[in-house]
């Protein structure tokens, strides 16, 4: 497999790379930190793959696995619950999605729990569900339980993290894991889309840890 | 801060252009209407003191003063204006030449673009002194001009202050105004004293986009815009028809002034210097100063700021060996009358540039126009030469001459000329100049209703001037080499006035759009334009100079001659791609009104682009262009989806936009959203969800100028570009209380709406739909998506914001229609993708060539299916007796009713020797099936 650290290196000049391009979505409350932790990953990752945006609310980063380059569009949505009505716009036609709360305010937990909710009745019904349990550096204010969130996930069938977009700790972590999740036969290049449905990942942590040196 | 409030008057006055060129509608003939102006073009002549280069003038590459002098004479009949005193000559004394250079037409195309002004030099000339004194000005006219913007350009000046200021000053001093009502700049000039007249003239410039776009090309050049205000000014200006002569001048005291330091004194004076003690005026302005003494003067340096544009035209139609054209103006052709054997003043300038367009072999004009001039070939050469001196300027007078050419006040002898033109470019079918005679006629004709019925002659007129009639877009030739880039360049920017629609996307976003201008102008493509609001853009976040090497190459990137000739294939009469983009574009206004549903009417254009795309890239016309070799086929077809808004999008937009507004009309959406949107405005920004800080007015201002250009754009991915760019500044504005904090989306939204609802929302309404079903389905996703989709949603939110209910739902109908077009752009894609055949089909009936229609068809679909279709569009009573047949070189076959017609089409396309063939729809008894094949499947 990819030496230590190469799967989560953007590496587009392998020629046997695949690219494959997704569309992500970002829910959650307002201010639970989506886009932080998004901008984290982001800037974790080599600028050379970083794809320059005007604006934070929509980013694009590619990671490589394998022989696989995975590009993410990420779609960041308001949280505000007056703009609720507008998610639907951006969650339909995701192939996968972070729903984000703060481990420190329970009420963003529940929200999380009716954007699965939402998502699963109609979002895409392939589409990748991750959890991310934000703000994991403020463990001493912690008001939802790893558990309780963790136990949900699992009933649920979703990718669950709790991530620290200060700290950095498990947001590339959270993005691979969804990489690796994602189908790779949809990709850009129609004539590379192998099924690998499973790429081959063996050492995640190793992967990981490359993009986060920064923290 | 004279200098720096200039600039700054000159962006606003800049940034405002997008709403003049919207706004076009206010002519000129109007204003010459009632003040029985006529302009036919001004004349700018610059006086550079030997010193003057400082603006680099070399760099520019003058046009060598002969052209303008050809230029002039043709051009324009009457005036020029001033000279060093400000004088200026015209129309009062009447050369013996005069008369020929109407009748010339060829020159004129480029005539009516060039406003000629002649800039008194004031240093090198006393005012009241006939004769210019060629002493060498320390500081050129040009830069007095612009380093005293500040005090001329005056753009809030009221209308009663203006004249108060005017009415003490001399003839010929001038300010430039905005009217905030109509948004446009307008001139006020003082006239000379005359019984009965008013002392002071306002005049409407005419903003023409072109205009920038020349500068783009050339250089965004503070003075340049200094400079192109003047023209226009100039333009508009010139000679009111009770005066025979009327000149912009500075003031007499700046004319005079020879220090740096005194100038930036006087300009930091701003408006007040009008009041000040500086300003002193002399008495003794005279009248005309005979064209010799313009002449005169030249030889000490003048300088001339021509449309390089024009001259390359000039020159490429123009024989080596032809006679100059006579002189038409009088201060051209002052030498001739004055001192006709003398040298020209110009023909021993100083070379000091290279002329752009010179590359030594003169063009053969046009016939008209230069023939009938009869000056001898070789001083215009000289002059070509000389012209090197020349600034190019002329960029900027286009936009105005275009103005100019405005209907209904043209001289009378300007409308013989015209004639003549038409007359002439309906002989000369062959244009050999790249079509450029329409150019010209466009140029003068602009408003001119013949021109805008496009005869066989005119054709190329009648595109020209289109800019705000329905662009069919007029077949063009061929033709020959490209002429050098500058020149193209400037031909662009006329164009461009045309429509407020810039050409391409590339156009707007980036240097591309004038490349390909440029490149065309060789061709003297008619429909050239340029978007202003790039330029725009580009001048105001930068007034420093470009460098014209840079625009050069660019200008010659392969992709944009690639680009070019698509365009040029899509409008080619003879094509057949040219013929199927024009089908479809009658078809399409044809159906278009017909449609309930904006989306099911955006669809259907939608996939004709893609539908034309597939045809193109495949087909051997594309494949015989050199320029397509190079390109794999993506890369072709993401050229030839641009190339196509442009030959295909942009006729039509127009009547897309009207129908959109028709349905929007009638769904009551357009009601809605403005209701609402008033609702929004007095919402708090609390309310709204805004925890950041909000745009100020003049971010806000420029925001709708954004907003604005995009709704002008016909090409769904310049629209793109500008919604992103928008929301760029959105973004910045957001980060002014905290810079470096990233805003997301829980940030970015709310603002949005904030300034949405401060934008013309009807517009981006329409926009909206525009840029989501017609851009590219290649695009599937990335930023562009997103910012479309977020200001959708917004629009969205805000016509149904009183009736929601903080927390539900939008209506399950917009999250479909956003479903639905996720959906349709997918499918869009794999339609493309599959690009396998064509998918339609022209069908003649009963005969062949006759009303040949455009069928759509599917690879599988059967002869049956084909027929079923026919009898439908030619609205046959009885279709069991009719067949389809196709025709080959005179051998007509029936076809098979199982049989596909796509292969037949394909098989006989792309055999070889190629033979003519088309389908014919006809009665089967009428014309027994003289096959020699055996097939008659009439029966099957």
């Amino acid at each position: 497999m990819a030496s230590r650290g190469g799967s989560t290196r953007p590496n587009g000049s392998l020629p046997q790379t695949k690219i494959c391009q997704f569309k992500l979505v970002l829910l959650g409350d307002m201010a639970v930190g989506k886009s932080s932790l998004v901008l984290r990953f982001v800037k974790g990752q080599f600028d050379e793959f970083q794809e320059t945006t005007i604006g934070a609310a929509f980013l694009a980063q590619s990671v490589c696995l394998d022989d696989t380059t995975v590009k993410f569009e990420i779609w960041d949505t308001a949280g505000q619950e007056r703009y609720h009505s507008l998610a639907p716009m951006y969650y339909r036609g995701a192939q996968a999605a972070i729903v984000v709360f703060d481990i420190t305010k329970p009420e963003t937990f529940e929200r999380a729990k009716a954007w699965v909710k939402e998502l699963q009745r109609q979002a895409s019904p392939n589409i990748v569900i991750a959890l991310a349990g934000n703000k994991a550096d403020l463990a001493e204010k912690r008001m939802v339980e790893y558990e309780e969130a963790q136990t949900y996930a699992e009933d649920t069938g979703l990718l669950f993290m709790e991530t620290s977009a200060k700290t950095a700790m498990n947001v590339n972590e959270l993005f691979l894991a969804i990489a690796k999740k994602m189908p790779k036969t949809d990709t850009q290049n129609p004539t590379h889309a192998a099924r690998h449905r499973g790429v081959n990942l063996q050492d995640p942590d190793a992967q990981s840890t490359r993009g986060c040196c920064g923290n | 801060m004279g200098f720096g409030i200039g600039q700054r008057r000159r962006r606003r006055s800049l940034g405002s252009e997008a709403a003049w060129a919207t706004a076009r509608q206010i002519t000129w003939s109007h204003w010459a209407a009632k003040s029985r102006i006529k302009i036919g073009g001004s004349e700018l002549t610059l006086p550079t003191g030997a010193g003057s280069s400082d603006y680099g003038t070399d760099r520019y590459v003058a046009p060598a003063s002969p052209t303008s002098d050809n230029m002039l004479r043709t051009t324009v009949p009457r005036q020029q204006t001033g000279s060093s005193s400000g004088v200026t000559v015209n129309s009062s004394s009447p050369l013996p030449h005069a008369p020929l250079p109407r009748s010339s037409p060829p020159v004129f195309r480029s005539l009516p673009q060039y406003v000629l002004v002649s800039i008194p030099s004031l240093v090198s000339a006393p005012s009241c002194h006939p004769f210019p004194q060629p002493s060498p000005p320390t500081i050129s006219t040009l830069e007095k001009l612009i380093k005293t913007c500040p005090v001329w350009l005056q753009l809030g000046m009221s209308q009663e202050r203006a004249s108060l200021i005017l009415h003490s000053e001399s003839p010929g001093v001038f300010l430039v105004r905005k009217n905030m009502a109509l948004k446009k700049m307008i001139l006020s000039v003082r006239l000379s004293d005359q019984e009965g007249a008013p002392k002071v003239q306002e005049m409407l410039i005419k903003e023409e986009k072109s205009f920038h776009a020349v500068q783009l090309g050339r250089a965004c050049t503070s003075w340049r815009i200094g400079l192109n205000v003047l023209w226009c000014d100039t333009y508009g200006g010139l000679r009111p028809e009770t005066s025979s002569h009327s000149q912009l001048r500075l003031p007499q005291v700046v004319v005079q002034v020879t220090k740096y330091e005194d100038m930036a004194i006087i300009s930091s004076l701003g408006s007040n210097f009008w009041g000040s003690s500086l300003n002193v005026r002399s008495e003794g302005h005279h009248g005309a100063v005979p064209a010799c003494e313009i002449e005169a003067c030249d030889g000490s340096a003048r300088l001339w700021y021509v449309n390089p544009m024009l001259m390359e035209e000039y020159f490429k139609g123009m024989p080596g060996t032809a006679t100059p054209p006579k002189p038409r103006t009088q201060s051209l052709s002052s030498p001739s009358q004055s001192q006709p054997s003398a040298p020209h003043p110009f023909a021993n300038p100083p070379s000091r540039g290279r002329w752009a367009c010179d590359d030594g072999t003169p063009p053969q004009m046009d016939k008209g126009g230069l023939k009938g001039e009869g000056s001898d070939g070789r001083r215009v050469t000289d002059r070509q030469r000389d012209s090197q001196r020349v600034g190019l300027g002329a960029a900027s007078t286009p936009k105005t001459a275009l103005s100019v050419s405005e209907s209904t006040d043209l001289p009378l002898s300007r409308r013989p000329f015209e004639e003549r033109l038409e007359e002439k470019a309906a002989m000369s079918a062959p244009c050999p100049e790249n079509g450029t005679p329409a150019f010209t006629a466009a140029t003068l004709g602009e408003n001119d209703p013949r021109a805008e019925k496009p005869t066989s002659g005119d054709v190329r007129l009648s595109q020209v001037i289109t800019k705000t009639a329905p662009p069919v877009p007029p077949p063009r030739r061929k033709k020959a080499a490209p002429a050098p880039p500058s020149l193209e360049g400037s031909d662009t920017s006329l164009h461009s006035s045309e429509c407020g629609t810039p050409a391409l996307c590339l156009d707007s976003c980036s240097n591309s759009s004038t490349e390909e201008e440029a490149e065309r102008s060789g061709l003297a493509t008619p429909t050239m334009r340029r978007s202003p609001t790039v330029i725009l853009d580009r001048a105001k976040q930068r007034l420093s100079m470009v460098s014209l090497p840079q625009v050069f190459t660019r200008f010659m990137k392969a992709e944009s001659k690639l680009h070019r000739r698509i365009v040029e294939l899509a409008r080619d009469r003879e094509s057949y791609f040219g013929n199927l983009v024009r089908d479809y574009q009658t078809y399409t206004l044809e159906t278009i009104p017909k449609h309930g549903s904006s989306t099911e009417m955006l669809q259907e254009i939608r996939q004709m682009l893609t539908q034309l795309k597939s045809y193109l890239i495949q087909s051997i016309e594309l494949r015989t262009l050199q320029e397509a070799a190079l390109y794999p086929e993506e890369k072709l077809e993401a050229i030839a989806e641009v190339a196509l808004y442009k030959g295909m999008l942009k006729p039509i937009r127009e009547a897309v936009y009207s129908v959109l507004r028709d349905i929007h009309t009638r769904d009551d959406s357009l009601r809605m959203l403005k209701e609402n949107q008033q609702v929004v405005l007095n919402t708090t920004t609390t309310d709204l969800g805004i925890t950041t800080s909000v745009p100020e007015a003049p971010v806000m201002e420029k925001i709708q100028q954004k907003m604005d250009a995009l709704h002008q754009k016909y090409s769904p991915e310049e629209k793109i570009s500008l919604l992103l760019k928008t929301c760029k500044i959105i973004y910045e504005s957001m980060s002014v209380g905290c810079p470096g904090r990233p805003h997301g989306a829980d940030d970015f939204l709310p603002v949005l709406m904030y300034v949405l609802v401060r934008c013309n929302i009807a517009a981006l309404l329409l926009d909206v739909e525009y840029m989501m079903e017609l851009m590219d389905p290649a695009l599937q996703l990335g930023e562009g998506s997103y910012y479309l989709t977020t200001t959708y949603g917004a629009l969205e939110h805000i016509k149904n914001y009183d009736r929601q209910p903080p927390t539900r739902q939008l209506s399950l109908e917009i999250q479909d229609s956003i479903h639905r077009w996720e959906r349709r752009r997918t499918h869009n894609k794999a339609l493309l993708s599959r690009s396998s055949v064509q998918d339609f089909i022209n069908v003649s009936f009963p005969d062949a060539g006759a009303d040949p229609k455009t069928l759509c068809v599917c690879p599988n679909t059967t002869v049956r299916d084909l027929c079923v279709q026919c009898a439908g569009k030619f609205e046959v009573a009885d279709p069991e007796s009719y067949g389809l047949w196709v025709q080959v070189e005179g051998e007509g076959r029936q076809l098979g009713l199982d049989e596909l017609p796509l292969s037949v089409k394909s098989d006989l396309h792309y055999a070889r020797p190629h033979r003519e063939f088309c389908f014919v729809y006809r009665p089967e008894r009428a014309e027994p099936h003289d096959t020699q094949d055996s097939a008659h499947p009439e029966t099957a």
